[in-house]
């Protein structure tokens, strides 16, 4: 079976959960010493997505604004993204869409999923079914997930492996 | 062992630069498991050269070129498109860095094709695995050279063995290389590896799909001419194998997919019958399949079969169709018939089967069915009847013509139709010639029509023998098909449509009004919108009548007869007026009339009759009071007495005279009974006489 590659770029704003839905997905090699030194993390993980056996290799890049510019580097070549957003915290929605901004730039036509994190949290939440309604009117993807809970994790990256698949 | 080392080059990986993805990693023998690692050490590598880049690089084009981590060293080298990067172990000397560069150098310009298109597939670039390979080398440490050269000659021997231990070290590393590469290859089972008679043999079997040892050799040059191989065929059970092997004997179409797993061949998709049949009888003898699947395999030729099985069933249920032939030789069908050209081109039914497209020929002789149903067909394709003519055939194909046609038209048929094919004889016997009197008849119904009330005609012609007219009716005007039936048309042979007038209905309102009122002629009858005014005098009968049927008319809602006079009642008010103003005139003292007064008295009974009369048809109870007068003379109780008798006597009379006696009152006048006025005009003494006076009797009087 051909193996195929893709790199897998997870962003969001401090503390959405970005490393918490690697962690869920992958065992994880590297220790989170890297995001704060470098700022950035490598995982790996390997799905068979329509008889194709796709390795994805996950950048998990640190959430502080001020690695910024490492960060544009950091999504050279990705095949696909995350947008991490925290249910209980509206501005990370904001931070989440600045984010696009600059990934569309590096990487055009990449396809992305928004994860609304937290789901476990639903009742503290301050982002809104309208907010993702909102969205996906935009025409975006949107799932909402929780790391603490395995909800949709899974799902999640299975589903962005796909979009890869479908769009390389 | 380490430290007889000046390096080695444990790894290299091969890194697409701008992803980060590793495309090909070798280690040497001398390196643990990485535990699948090598993905994310070669994206850590790109991250981190990144980081430097962004952190201290000053000029555009610099980039990191070595990592050292303890006594590991990781040298990298670059291409426009790739990385290379060499983990050594010790100190990486010149020209094996220079080695690391061509060979970057070569990977990038060999796989530039490939690079430049990349999207993640690796595969293609296990072709450079023996470039990566080949910079996998170790040196031992120098020292030895430094010894004095008086010792070289009393060592040389010893170091002759190291050297050949050396070489020897590498090519048993390069011949367990080779071996471990030949057993990891699926399809080549090794039996045997060693040192037989001097040299390196491999004796194994080999499936004749599995990789090449040969070409496995080459990758080791070092043992490549020590050797010697011998492989035995056998037939490997390997998945990809069994499924490659069915591929190759059973060559499926693009359109069949197959799958093997734990022996159970699955497969789906579609494929012709031949195909199907085929692999019916191969699958199961071939090696590896236990059990096969074909749940979800359609035979596209069944839809086609089908189709021709249905095709063929339609051609023969066809009329004027004959199917003489049909056969079907795979998936070609041929058919031969006779066809009757009034019936269904079997090309048209063909077509309607896209399985069956250009899979079908035909030969269709021409023949012409003699069912009464297909010369009925024929005779009315060659004859081309007008409507008013009708054509049936008998179950001896006689040919009956009934109707009315134009003189030519008959005389045409009367040629063509005992010609038509399978006509046994024609009847003409209800065949009427149209053209003479018909017309003239026509012409008369169109006066006709012209001249009655409520319709007219906007539009007529005649087609084909038939009269069509096109009019306007009136809902109350005259009956056209009325008027049709008193000229000798009948209505098959006229066809007509009337619409509504659009304005007619106004017109006649009044007219109908007048038929339906029937009013005398004292009457006259106008109309203002939806009301009817009604003039002039009628009996009261009427006037209640009409007033009632008026508001069922058509465009009326109320008969107006405020202007109206009624006779009845005014011929009530006349009577009474007559009989109020008679005097009767008594004898003085006496209680009878007065002599000479028969004529009025005749002439008062009569009038009071006529006016009893009038009452009851006008349903008015009416009463006649008959007031008695006395004599001036006479005062008193006598006075009184005596006008009291002559009313009663009066009244006597008036009831033998046939006045009914319910509606008289006997009376007597009182001092202001009546006027002076009226007493001067008879020229009488008011107070010797019988007056009269009509009053209206209220219901509950009664």
């Amino acid at each position: 079976m051909d193996i195929v590659k893709k790199k897998i770029c997870m962003l969001g704003t401090f503390a959405v959960g970005k490393t918490s839905l690697v962690q869920r997905f992958v065992r994880s090699v590297f220790s989170d010493r890297y995001l704060t030194t470098v700022g950035v993390r490598i995982d790996q993980k390997t799905l068979t997505v329509d008889d194709r056996q796709v390795e994805l290799i996950l950048w998990d890049i640190h959430g502080d604004d001020e690695f910024q510019n490492v960060r544009s580097m950091y999504l050279r070549g990705m095949g696909g993204y995350f947008l991490v957003v925290d249910g209980t915290r509206r501005e990370s929605l904001a931070k989440a869409e600045e984010l696009h901004e600059l990934a569309a730039s590096v990487a055009a036509g990449a396809p992305f999923l928004l994860l609304v994190n937290k789901d476990d949290l639903r009742d503290q939440w301050e982002v809104t079914d309208e907010d993702i309604e909102q969205l996906r009117e935009k025409g975006w993807q949107v799932l909402t997930t929780s790391a603490k809970s395995d909800h949709a994790v899974a799902e999640a990256f299975e589903r962005l492996a796909g979009l890869m698949l479908a769009t390389s | 062992m380490l430290h007889s080392l000046v390096y080695r080059v444990e790894q290299v990986f091969l890194i697409h630069k701008e992803t980060g993805l590793l495309l090909l990693h070798v280690a040497s023998e001398h390196v643990r498991d990485q535990e699948n690692k090598e993905n994310m050490v070669s994206a850590m590598l790109t991250a981190i050269q990144d980081f430097v880049k962004d952190s201290f690089s000053t000029e555009a084009n610099s980039e990191l070129s070595s990592v050292q981590v303890g006594d590991l060293n990781v040298w990298l080298e670059q291409g426009s498109d790739i990385v290379v990067a060499g983990v050594v172990r010790g100190d990486l000397p010149p020209i094996v860095q220079a080695q690391l560069r061509e060979t970057t150098e070569r990977v990038q310009a060999e796989m530039q094709e490939e690079l430049e298109s990349f999207n993640g597939e690796v595969g293609p670039f296990e072709r450079v695995r023996f470039d990566l390979e080949n910079c996998l080398r170790e040196q031992l440490n120098e020292r030895l050279r430094l010894i004095p050269l008086t010792w070289v000659i009393l060592i040389a021997p010893v170091v002759a063995l190291l050297w050949w231990a050396g070489l020897t070290t590498t090519e048993n590393w390069q011949w367990r290389k080779y071996v471990r590469t030949v057993r990891s290859e699926p399809g080549l089972i090794v039996i045997e590896a060693g040192q037989r008679e001097g040299d390196l043999t491999i004796i194994g079997m080999r499936d004749a799909l599995a990789a090449d040892p040969e070409q496995l050799l080459k990758r080791h040059p070092l043992i490549a001419r020590q050797v010697k191989s011998q492989w035995m065929p056998y037939q490997s059970l390997h998945p990809d194998f069994v499924t490659k092997r069915i591929s190759e004997r059973l060559q499926p179409p693009e359109t069949v997919s197959l799958k093997l797993r734990d022996g159970r061949l699955t497969v789906s998709g579609s494929a012709p019958n031949s195909w199907i049949q085929d692999f019916d009888r191969v699958a199961f003898g071939l090696p590896g399949v236990v059990s096969i699947d074909k749940r979800k395999l359609k035979n596209a030729d069944a839809k086609t079969a089908d189709a021709w099985q249905d095709c063929l069933r339609r051609l023969r249920a066809s009329p004027g169709i004959i199917v003489t032939r049909a056969d079907a030789d795979d998936l070609s069908f041929q058919i031969e018939g006779l066809r009757d050209p009034l019936a269904v081109d079997p090309a048209t039914i063909v077509g309607e089967y896209p399985e069956l497209e250009s899979r079908v020929q035909a030969q269709w002789a021409t023949h012409y069915a003699v069912v009464p149903g297909f010369v009925l067909k024929r005779a009315h394709a060659i004859l081309v009847p007008p409507e008013s003519v009708t054509l049936n055939v008998d179950q001896q194909n006689r040919l009956r013509i009934a109707g009315h046609a134009k003189r030519d038209w008959i005389e045409r048929t009367r040629i063509v139709a005992p010609t038509i094919a399978g006509v046994s004889g024609i009847d003409d016997g209800d065949l009427h010639d149209m053209d003479g009197h018909r017309y003239q008849e026509w012409r008369r119904y169109l006066q006709l029509l012209d001249e009655a009330p409520g319709l007219v005609v906007v539009e007529h012609d005649e087609r084909e023998g038939v009269f069509h007219l096109l009019g306007f009716q009136d809902p109350l005007g005259s009956d056209p098909y009325a008027i049709l039936e008193t000229v000798g048309l009948s209505r098959n042979e006229v066809k007509t449509k009337w619409l509504p007038s659009p304005d007619a209905s106004k017109r006649f309102v009044l007219s109908h009004a007048q038929r339906v009122l029937a009013p005398p002629p004292t009457v006259t009858l106008q109309r203002v919108e939806d009301t009817l005014i009604a003039t002039g005098s009628a009996p009261h009968d009427w006037i209640r009548e009409a007033s009632i049927i008026a508001r069922c008319l058509p465009g009326i809602t109320v008969l107006k007869t405020d202007h109206l006079v009624d006779e009845d009642k005014e011929d009530l008010d006349r009577l009474r007026y007559e009989v109020e103003r008679v005097l009767i005139i008594c004898s003085a003292g006496g209680t009878t009339p007065a002599s000479g007064q028969d004529t009025v008295i005749d002439r008062l009974v009569s009038t009071i009759r006529a006016l009893h009369a009038r009452a009851l048809k006008l349903n008015t109870d009416l009463a006649i009071a008959v007031v008695g007068e006395s004599d001036a003379a006479l005062t008193g109780g006598r006075r009184q007495l005596l006008a009291s008798q002559r009313a009663d006597a009066f009244a006597g009379t008036l009831e033998e005279r046939g006045v009914p006696p319910r509606i008289l009152l006997r009376e007597t006048s009182t001092a202001t009974a009546r006027s002076e006025g009226f007493a001067d005009a008879v020229g009488f003494s008011r107070r010797r006489g019988i007056t009269f006076q009509v009053r209206t009797v209220a219901p509950d009087a009664n």
